[in-house]
């Protein structure tokens, strides 16, 4: 509800919930292991690959995955060194060639304050790209410690239960916070410290869904036997949390944290864009979006859809990698 | 002989996946007549599934089929969804496995009946078609059917789910019933009344009946003709008798000697060669018997056991509006090398008595005492020594293995918590691999790449890691295909004998109880309602409900299987004579 | 399920109080509405006792304990009282009146945009899913992924240079901004009215169909391979007939989880609608609220979309709750 349009929340929530019917695909259900039983020898078959192997396999083969990936590096190698190549900065003003298309020297032409929309777009880029990264590794940080929390110990007696009854509360206070409003009130008081706040203001704003999804697949992960047999064997709870839940929930932690880079990209634009995300003098996507005009198209297009092939390819990215961990649930159905 | 109503001629099937090009079904071919009961029999994996779906025309849509099914001379293949759709639930209808997600759960259970009335018979009224799924429901035994017709899904039970499925299965008197493994969720009990059920609804249709299933036991009491497959083929088909005294194929040889039964005497004079296996691991479990029980030590002592659950209501206030007694005062005790048995049916209470011992602290009443030391007063360190000495090998073998540890770090586990060294660890690693009969190499791998029967013996190593007094064995085998169970039971019946580790056996499997156990304690309503040596109990039971268990174990030989069970299914209330007190259509012309 | 709804309704007045005590304490100690109102570089100082009257009536005081503060607006909340608007606009006007102006624009976006998006959405990841790997599902999946994946500012420029484009092309379009044309009365304005809702409705209703649409899939996807859903075709439904009376109330129900959050999320998208197509509803309000330190009226449109998410949920929760009669 925080970021204008957040791609993950609901399709996580369904995700799991087709990892928690074992029973989704019933006719296949009763057809012969496609893992054969290891040999008696030795010979390592192709069987025997590890998982994180295997995932690299299915992701490599998947070709939007590799376009997405293809085209985020080369906006990261384009927001790194445009800058530093092109002639204009992105404050420098050409007010003689205001609101003219683009042309050899302006490559995306000059908006209606004289700015050099290529020059604004590139530096936008790297400050979304940052911002983007940041975030999504902050809140998945911080669902993981929450869920992972409240999941473990929701099983736990009266005192866990108490523990994750009041953990679910705040993430459903969160939840009911109107996220944009407050984020328009933080961000201009400490926009005026550092623009990299914005990283931990958008991470607080959007990490309950992801939270929520967390503490959901702890508890299905607590209740497995192995979880169980740590706990009949007298293993510790933080060693059985780092042990046996982190790993198995890891790869879903990757999936959500690259669909995160783009929720969070999504968010900061928007935010910059009504004029409450960056200040000047930095510029972002949101920012340069900003100065559109309708009547001269090229003011609004390039940085439009220099955002759109972000967003979309690192979303592509997120859902190959969601269809290489899980080809039966999910995105590769959607 | 009458004329086949399906006739199955070269199916195969297969299903593209990621591995490559599955084949479900190979080039099976059979026949079943009107009024013929057919058993298909397989182990998982088998195929048996996915012939009896292309039959109903209800395979998934990336299944490649090839061959020819007619069903009363009409080829299901050449036919259109719309064609097919006329015959399912009219001239051929289904009995699926797992009856907690076959019904709808959004829609009462009368509604759901009738519907399967008014989609063939349009002309029936609503208010018919809702008498006639009472008539039905009465007619499959459910008690009340008025007012259960009116409820949904979840308010019933599994076995009244699959009297359901088979009420719904019967509705339009069909000439064919195919039965997908309808009791293998349900308990031994209510098994046995669904299977009498089943087979005296198709005695009274005279429908032809294809029953699929992994248990022989079952097939002895029901199938006219049986058909073996493995590995999506046919391994070998006859009747009923020749399958079980004369089997050519040494797959059906093989399945049927791993078949444990409970009529398994000493001299037992059954023809059947199902359970010839087991007699070898009953002869390993009870061999080195030398010393006196009430001279050996007591491993575990229970005492009084008791564990109640409040019910509560009420979501903002709690309060207690009841109270479920789990446990209600149990007290067994086991002594070293000895293995007790702790039978009973689901929600009798056996699987929290485990969970109380494994907790390893005070009970809500009673003692549980291990090698005479009462959990209650342990110190945080002695539970902890003593979480060595009490382990648990758990049912299922596929959820009991972290998937992300391979099987050495796995094994490993308890020893670290025990501060055992690397190197006595690694040498402890290859020891107990060896000795579950895996190999020490093994170690590097993880339980994705092991078989179910391999991972249960790596579940086992894992409790005898560190020379533990008392394995609890929770299940251990149900989840296992007949003849993996087979090993896995001798494995433990092995172990027994060599390390003089002492078993409490949890099961609600009789006949696999009787192979491997000294002791049994039969539990009911979280009561044990009796207790003993296991061959006195099975052959002299003294309490009702003992009997009526050992009554419900199906008996893998014919001849035997048929003497037992009777005839179920209230055929005046399928004709509509209802005895319901509400006059119905025909009841009250009669009146 | 009189009970099951009441007890979430209590639930979800509590975290809306609390929601919106927090935003309205974060205001006030955030904002320095002083600073608005009397600008340190102001060329004339206003007497210390006149900005202190001044500000005390406006219940903005920075010098008066928060928590007074705070207890005062509680206080006039309770009796229906939201405070006056502050800022560079010295009317004082009541902010619950400012809002009941705002609202009724706003809302007729937002119901509007929700309703269309979320018919569509759900016939649409039906249709899609069950009709799986045709080009119609193939194209339809290609664009809500797209649409996910754009900025809700980009959509809205993506409809209006695509208007503005036909009005060049043709001379006929539809008003680009403004709800309203102060020009014209009756049938006029009724016509003007209706035709300034069409753009900024498609974008609400597009933003949403396409989030719906992917939800709606995946769970569709997963009642296609239930085992009631066979059970019902071996009854002897065909597929459609199967899907229609047994799989779509089966598909919805999980919806309905969804949509608790949809009012929230188009509230969002109506903010920028409504600064882009220059709409005087409550997100402008708030855009503007915001940026002059109003801080009674920043904290009552945190109560008004907290109102609005409490609504969607319990429309959800009873939505729910009539599909499905487990939870009742």
């Amino acid at each position: 509800m925080t970021n204008p349009s957040d791609l993950r929340g609901a399709d996580d929530a369904a995700t799991l919930q087709i990892e928690s019917d074992h029973r989704a695909n019933a006719v296949l259900e009763g057809l012969p292991p496609s893992e054969a039983e290891p040999p008696a020898g030795d010979a390592r078959s192709l069987e025997s690959i590890g998982r994180g192997e295997l995932l690299r396999r299915r992701f490599l083969r998947n070709p939007s995955a590799v376009t997405g990936m293809v085209i985020v590096l080369l906006l990261i190698l384009a927001a790194i060194f445009a800058p530093m190549l092109y002639q204009y900065g992105p404050f420098e003003r050409d007010l003689r060639n205001a609101l003219t298309g683009p042309t050899q020297f302006h490559w995306f032409g000059v908006d209606e304050n004289g700015y050099d929309v290529f020059a604004r777009t590139m530096v936008g880029l790297r400050i979304s790209l940052v911002i983007g990264a940041g975030t999504a590794l902050l809140t998945t940080l911080l669902a993981l410690l929450v869920g992972t929390i409240a999941g473990y110990v929701s099983y736990k007696g009266r005192w866990g239960a108490f523990v994750d009854g009041a953990l679910v509360n705040l993430i459903n206070l969160f939840l009911v916070i109107p996220g944009l409003l407050l984020l328009m009130l933080f961000s201009p008081v400490l926009q005026q410290a550092s623009w990299l706040w914005m990283i931990p203001l958008l991470a607080v704003f959007s990490w309950m869904l992801t939270a929520r999804v967390l503490r959901a697949m702890t508890q299905q992960l607590v209740r497995t036997e192995y979880v169980e047999a740590s706990r009949f064997m007298g293993v510790n709870p933080v060693v059985t949390i780092v042990r046996h839940i982190i790993p198995n929930i890891a790869s879903w932690i990757i999936i959500d944290t690259t669909l995160g880079v783009s929720a969070a990209i999504l968010g900061e634009t928007g935010l910059s864009f009504i004029g409450f995300g960056i200040q000047y003098p930095n510029v972002s996507l949101g920012t340069v979006l900003q100065g559109y005009n309708i009547s001269a198209p090229w003011t609004w297009i390039p940085p439009a859809a220099v955002l759109a092939a972000l967003v979309i390819s690192v979303n592509l990215m997120g859902e190959a990698l969601r269809d290489a961990l899980d080809p039966t649930s999910g995105s590769s159905r959607v | 002989m009458s004329e086949p109503i399906l006739s199955v001629k070269d199916l195969s099937v297969a299903f593209d996946t990621e591995a490559g090009r599955v084949q479900a079904v190979q080039d099976l071919s059979y026949q079943v007549r009107r009024g013929e009961a057919l058993a298909i029999v397989g182990e998982s994996g088998s195929g048996k599934s996915v012939s009896s779906l292309a039959v109903m025309g209800l395979l998934p849509k990336g299944a490649q089929i090839s061959g020819d099914i007619e069903l009363m001379g009409k080829k299901i293949f050449t036919m259109s969804d719309r064609q097919l759709s006329d015959l399912r639930g009219d001239t051929i209808s289904m009995v699926f496995q797992d009856p907690l997600s076959a019904l709808t759960p959004v829609y009462r259970i009368g509604d759901q009946i009738s519907e399967v009335v008014r989609i063939h018979h349009p002309e029936v009224s609503k208010q018919k078609a809702s008498e006639r799924a009472i008539e039905l429901l009465e007619a499959v035994g459910i008690p009340e059917p008025r007012r259960r017709a009116q409820q949904y899904p979840h308010e019933f039970s599994g076995g009244m789910r699959q009297r359901v499925m088979i009420a719904m299965a019967i509705a339009n008197e069909p000439e064919l019933i195919i039965a997908d493994e309808p009791t293998t969720a349900l308990d031994v009990t209510i098994q046995a009344q669904v299977m009498a059920l089943l087979k005296s609804a198709q005695e009274m249709l005279g429908a032809a009946t294809i029953l699929i299933t992994h248990d022989m036991g079952v097939v002895a009491g029901f199938a006219d003709r049986v058909l073996v497959m493995k590995d999506s083929r046919l391994v070998e088909t006859g009747d009923v008798e020749q399958i079980f005294y004369e089997p050519r194929e040494q797959y059906t040889r093989d399945l049927l000697s791993a078949v444990p039964r409970i009529d398994q005497g000493a001299d037992s004079e059954s023809r059947s060669v199902a359970g010839s296996a087991m007699r070898t691991v009953a002869e390993v479990a009870t061999s080195d018997d030398t010393t006196p029980r009430e001279q050996r030590p007591t491993v575990l002592e229970v005492e009084d056991l008791h564990r109640v659950y409040p019910i509560t209501k009420g979501a903002v206030v709690r309060r207690k509006v009841g109270e479920q007694r789990a446990v209600d005062g149990i007290s067994f005790d086991i002594r070293e090398g000895e293995c007790m048995a702790l039978v009973g049916e689901s929600g009798c209470g056996k699987t929290t008595t485990l969970m109380e011992i494994m907790q390893l602290r005070t009970p809500q009443q009673g003692e549980i005492r291990i090698d005479g030391r009462p959990t209650g007063g342990l110190s945080r360190a002695e539970r902890a020594k003593l979480r060595s000495e009490v382990t648990l090998v758990f049912q299922d073998p596929m959820a009991s293995l972290d998937p992300r540890m391979p099987i050495g770090d796995i094994l490993k586990e308890p020893m670290r918590v025990q501060g055992y060294s690397a190197q006595r660890m690694n040498e402890r690693v290859e020891w107990l691999l060896k000795t579950v009969e895996l190999r020490p190499e093994h170690a590097s791998r993880y339980p994705t790449e092991f078989s179910g029967g391999q991972r249960q013996r790596v579940g086992v190593a894992r409790a005898l890691a560190c020379d533990p007094k008392l394995i609890i064995l929770d299940e251990p085998t149900s989840a296992l295909d007949v003849t993996v169970q087979a090993g896995v039971l001798a494995l433990l019946a092995d172990l027994k004998t060599r390390l003089g580790v002492s078993y409490l056996f949890v099961s609600h499997d009789l006949s696999v109880v009787r192979h491997i156990s000294d002791r049994i304690s039969v539990m009911r309503k979280g009561r044990i309602v009796e207790s003993g040596p296991t061959h006195q109990v099975f052959e002299n039971p003294q309490h009702e409900y003992t009997k009526e268990l050992l009554d419900a174990v199906p008996i893998p030989d014919p001849k035997v299987a048929r003497t037992r069970g009777g005839t179920v299914i209230d055929a005046e209330a399928f004709q509509g004579n209802s005895h319901d007190e509400t006059p119905s259509e025909q009841g009250s012309v009669r009146a | 399920m009189a009970r099951f709804i009441s007890i979430r309704v209590l639930t979800y007045v509590i975290l809306v109080f609390l929601a919106t005590s927090f935003a309205y304490l974060l205001a006030a100690s955030l904002m320095h509405p002083e600073d608005v109102l009397y600008p340190p570089a102001a060329p004339k100082p206003v007497p210390e006792a006149t900005a202190q009257a001044y500000m005390n009536a406006r219940n903005i005081n920075p010098d008066v304990p928060l928590f007074q503060r705070y207890a005062n607006w509680l206080g006039g909340l309770v009796r229906g009282d939201f405070g006056v608007t502050t800022g560079t606009n010295k009317e004082m006007r009541p902010v619950l009146t400012v809002l009941s102006e705002r609202i009724p624009i706003s809302l007729r976006l937002v119901v509007l945009g929700t309703v269309i998006g979320t018919v569509v959405g759900v016939v649409v990841g039906m249709v899609t899913a069950v009709r799986r790997r045709s080009i119609g599902d193939r194209s339809a999946t290609l664009l809500s992924f797209v649409l996910v994946s754009l900025p809700t500012p980009v959509v809205i420029l993506v409809v209006q240079q695509i208007n503005q484009a036909i009005q060049n092309r043709t001379g006929y379009g539809l008003p680009a901004i403004n709800p309203v044309n102060p020009l014209l009365h009756g049938w006029d304005a009724f016509v003007y009215e209706s035709k300034a809702l069409v753009m900024p409705t498609i974008v609400l209703a597009v933003l949403a169909a396409a989030s719906y649409s992917r939800y709606m899939k995946v769970t569709t996807l997963d009642v296609l391979g239930s085992d009631y859903l066979r059970t019902a075709r071996a009854k002897g439904l065909t597929r459609g007939k199967a899907m229609n009376r047994h799989g779509l109330r089966m598909a919805l129900i999980p919806m309905g989880q969804y949509f608790a959050f949809a009012i929230g999320a188009a509230f969002t998208g109506s903010l920028f609608v409504e600064l882009m197509f220059n709409w005087q509803g409550v997100g402008r309000y708030v855009i503007s609220a915001i940026s002059m330190a109003d801080i009674n009226g920043t904290a009552a449109v945190v109560l008004y979309t907290g109102v609005l998410t409490l609504l969607s949920a319990t429309l959800a929760d009873f939505l729910q709750g009539l599909l499905d009669p487990r939870i009742r």
